[in-house]
């Protein structure tokens, strides 16, 4: 015997046989009407997280309506914060964070005289969840700020050099702060994909270097010439389906995940796996393809945001 | 400083403002008695040291120093400006002598806010001071006025007190002469160490001070109590001149204000304001004479200092 | 030395803009032409054009984000929900956070809290507190999260904060004596300007912020720097309470049409017929 309950638009089956048994048992002794315990969709999503999500995968669809593997909506506009010499805003579903970059001068370090700085940050303030409390940045930020910088290091994604303003003394130093606004899930994507964004958004004033002091023309038409474009795709693995793009839900039950982030070739950048058990070579294979196509989405709304950002 | 307070007292205090009879016997816009005394820290350019009635207690030192000019800002024309003028920085602190709530970092919170509402009101042209005259190098070197007030006991009124506090301070504070020389490097100065050749800073005469009336029931009075404070809603600080002009207005507390209230507050404010400068510049007036005269008698010119209530 | 944060230079300045010596005063465009029309073509009373939307963080209660052409703020409202204070209070709590992007001002700020922040979230919470029923919600709190994204006026920043946590509290279905909108004046030469701009501010002998709740004709909060007459200051609170009454306007309109959505949305989910209106 099994009892279906509509909750919110989604069919589900459970068999409460049991469980109402059980509770008839323990009324005996108390009033003789009948007390039907019925567990609806809610609650069992609740205590049975991952029961709850495999009814759902079984008929490979997700709670959330989407097939594995579909990303969900992004949106890209860049150039819309002036007062950042470049910037990007990158929404993914609900997820939506804001890249600013600032553009300062320093002494570059000794060892390094011809080096500029690129250094990245993501802030994940408690505006933007009810997970975040207000303080210094939490594991997961500094997790993030390190991941980028990474990518951004060892892509080579700007040469450091090109930020040389005079040998030794001084350089462009490039703040890449990346705000938070709503966390729906797949930060780090978001993240990518507005750092680099907004690094191509970049427009440096031409610059002198004259007896210590650095002179810069009120105009800023310089960009920034990037080596290679990467972006990245996650994915959540459970029970051996690729979950493409978990948003934040998915990612507080399922644990084990694979970032793939390539550059325009289709050449690997970076390959992340944390959580869960291991995973075959074919996983990884499906990833890199599923990796791959999103790259060219991605491609195409970067390119239509740049044309129209270079039209205002 | 007390913390709670019993219906019964708050009815009590809002009638009383009703009738224009305080607890102790005031109308609701007369002060408590403020007794003021300069020149007691002699290492510091300039002193003062305000009590009012028997609570309020607030020592005020200003210290002149050189430091280098302050040139931020894109638009040239404000850099041009700024590139010209000395600066002032303010500090206030509350002692934890003052109150046990002001032990540890209890009182982090509200230094900041007292510091800020001091600076909002001096740093700037509103502020009084002949900013253009400290500037010793343009571009380079100026005097830096440090402001600290120190916060030595509690019993209400205090934004009040630091103000006259302060302008009683610099009515006290000197400058050191600065003698300026062309050398092929460019510009180059000097002070002198000798006091007697410093002036008395400009401008002291504009500082503003503070009067805060705060709202008690559809009344407002001027020099709240500790326990008059625990009944208000909502507080109004009026800084004025003694031109009568407004340098500042900020509103404290989580009441409203009605904006005909506003306009009535704001005028008593300004007048009570210029009242109280006139009072006060009598008092700093009449200090110095004496003081003058003790020297050229050849008296000793000793400071009460910590005195007790008089 | 911040270490859980990515290092940069100990030290990085911005360049001194320079602009060729040919140019000089002509192209240093003044603030406002003889007819007193400024340079985004406004008069001096009238307030740069608002968009405003409610709902934008759905991870929130409530939220809000609010942009006056060059200023752009988001706001999160959070609550009411248990509170960590020990003590038994019958008012519930209102924690309000302000804080600038790093990308925010002309010159970059520092990820970490400074006093400037610290004093305008105190403000925010006096503007905000005579207008919420905090008596209703005891032993809770309710924490106003904003961040700055683009400053383009400091008085705006600030007056946009006010107007944007209201809206969100509202968006929240946090109960409220009335909406709360401010304005920011600033005065020049004598003169009062509505709605200052960063580049008007720097001009600008004094300002001046006041939040107003229109419908109970009740000014909460007022934020007044600079020297002025006191009849100066009675004229720019009269301007300061009919531009907050416009922008009051606007915020009612954007949370009507927000619920109309909402009721729209949910009334196809369930199938029934659409509701009129």
């Amino acid at each position: 015997m099994s009892s279906t309950t509509e909750n919110n638009n989604t069919k589900y089956t459970t068999e409460n046989d049991q469980i109402t048994s059980k509770s008839d048992e323990g009324n005996s002794n108390a009033n003789k009407k009948e007390t039907k315990f019925i567990v609806d969709a809610d609650s069992i999503r609740r205590i049975q997280p991952l029961e709850y999500f495999r009814h759902f995968t079984d008929q490979k669809i997700r709670p959330n309506g989407r097939v594995f593997n579909r990303f969900r909506k992004t949106t890209l506009h860049l150039g819309s914060v002036t007062t950042a010499d470049g910037s990007a805003v990158v929404r993914i579903g609900n997820t939506s964070v804001v890249c600013g970059i600032k553009a300062e001068v320093a002494e570059p370090n000794v060892n390094t005289p011809r080096e500029g700085y690129l250094v990245p940050n993501v802030e994940l303030s408690p505006m933007c969840s009810p997970n975040f409390k207000p303080g210094p940045p939490s594991e997961l930020a500094q997790v993030l700020s390190e991941t980028v910088n990474k990518l951004l290091k060892s892509s080579s994604v700007l040469s450091l050099e090109s930020l040389c303003i005079e040998e030794g003394k001084a350089v462009w130093v490039l703040y890449c702060d990346v705000v938070c606004i709503n966390y729906d899930g797949n930060i780090l994507d978001a993240s990518v994909y507005a750092v680099v964004s907004a690094l191509s958004n970049v427009r440096l004033p031409k610059i002198t270097y004259a007896d210590g002091i650095v002179k810069a023309t009120p105009d800023k038409t310089i960009e920034l010439s990037l080596s290679r474009i990467p972006f990245s795709a996650t994915f959540a693995i459970f029970n051996g389906e690729i979950l493409a793009d978990p948003d934040e839900t998915e990612e507080v039950i399922l644990e084990e995940r694979i970032t793939i982030i390539c550059d325009e070739e289709g050449q690997l950048c970076s390959v992340l796996k944390s959580g869960g058990s291991s995973s075959t070579r074919e996983t990884f294979s499906t990833c890199l393809e599923l990796a791959r196509n999103r790259y060219s989405v991605l491609s195409t709304i970067f390119k239509e945001a740049s044309t129209s950002a270079n039209t205002n | 400083m007390p913390v709670l307070i019993s219906p019964a007292e708050r009815e009590y205090i809002i009638n009383g403002v009703d009738h224009n009879i305080r607890a102790d016997g005031r109308g609701r816009l007369d002060y408590r008695q403020i007794v003021i005394e300069t020149g007691l820290i002699p290492q510091a350019s300039g002193s003062a040291r305000c009590r009012l009635g028997e609570g309020t207690d607030v020592l005020v030192g200003v210290n002149v120093e050189v430091g280098q000019v302050d040139m931020e800002g894109d638009d040239e024309v404000i850099r041009e400006r700024k590139s010209k003028r000395g600066r002032v920085i303010c500090n206030v602190e509350c002692s934890p002598i003052a109150s046990q709530q002001f032990a540890g970092r209890g009182a982090e919170d509200f230094n900041n806010e007292l510091t800020q509402t001091l600076d909002r009101v001096l740093n700037g042209p509103q502020g009084g001071l002949n900013l253009e005259k400290l500037c010793i190098i343009p571009g380079a070197e100026c005097w830096v006025v440090n402001i600290d007030a120190l916060i030595l006991d509690y019993a209400g009124n205090l934004l009040d007190m630091v103000f006259i506090t302060t302008r009683a301070a610099l009515h006290n504070t000197k400058v050191p002469k600065t003698i300026i020389t062309k050398t092929e490097d460019g510009l180059e100065f000097d002070f002198s160490d000798d006091m007697e050749d410093a002036e008395r800073i400009e401008g002291w005469e504009n500082v503003p001070i503070a009067v805060t009336l705060s709202k008690i029931g559809s009344r407002h009075i001027v020099d709240a109590t500790p326990l008059e404070e625990l009944t208000v809603d909502a507080r109004l600080l009026v800084a004025v001149n003694k031109n009568g002009k407004i340098c500042g207005v900020q509103k404290g507390g989580s009441g409203s204000i009605e904006p005909s209230l506003l306009n009535e507050m704001i005028q008593t404010g300004g007048t009570i304001g210029q009242h109280v400068i006139q009072k006060l510049d009598e008092q700093l007036e009449r200090e110095e004479k004496e003081t003058s005269k003790k020297i050229v008698r050849n008296e000793s010119v000793g400071k009460l200092g910590f005195f007790a209530a008089i | 030395m911040d270490r859980r944060r990515i290092p940069g230079p100990e030290a990085s300045v911005k360049p001194i803009i320079e602009r060729a010596d040919d140019e000089d005063t002509q192209h240093v465009a003044p603030l406002k032409t003889i007819d007193d029309i400024r340079q985004d073509g406004r008069s001096l009373d009238k307030i740069r054009k608002a968009w405003l939307a409610p709902g934008i963080i759905t991870q929130a209660n409530g939220s809000a984000y609010i942009e006056f052409q060059g200023t752009k703020v988001a706001c999160a409202v959070y609550g009411p929900r248990a509170t960590k204070i020990s003590a038994f209070s019958g008012k519930g709590s209102l924690n309000c956070e302000i804080k600038f992007a790093p990308f925010s001002c002309q010159k970059r700020r520092s990820p970490q809290r400074d006093p400037q922040e610290k004093e305008l979230s105190h403000l925010l919470f006096e503007a905000l507190a005579p207008a919420v029923r905090l008596d209703l919600l005891p032993k809770s709190t309710i924490d106003v999260f904003v961040t700055i994204l683009q400053n383009d006026g400091n008085g705006s920043c600030l007056a946009a904060s006010i107007t944007a946590a209201s809206v969100a509290l509202a968006d929240a279905g946090i109960e409220m004596l009335d909406q709360v909108a401010a304005c920011s004046a600033c005065y020049i030469d004598d003169e009062i300007w509505i709605d200052c701009t960063l580049r008007e501010e720097e001009h600008a002998q004094g300002s001046l912020v006041l939040s107003y709740m229109s419908s109970l004709n009740e000014i909460t909060h007022m934020l007044q720097s600079g020297e002025i007459s006191v009849s100066g200051t009675i004229r720019t609170i009269e301007q300061c309470t009919e531009a907050c009454s416009k922008i009051y306007s606007i915020m009612g309109n954007c949370l009507l049409e927000s619920v109309r959505r909402k009721l729209e949305k949910d009334n196809t989910l369930g199938g029934l017929n659409k509701k009129e209106g």
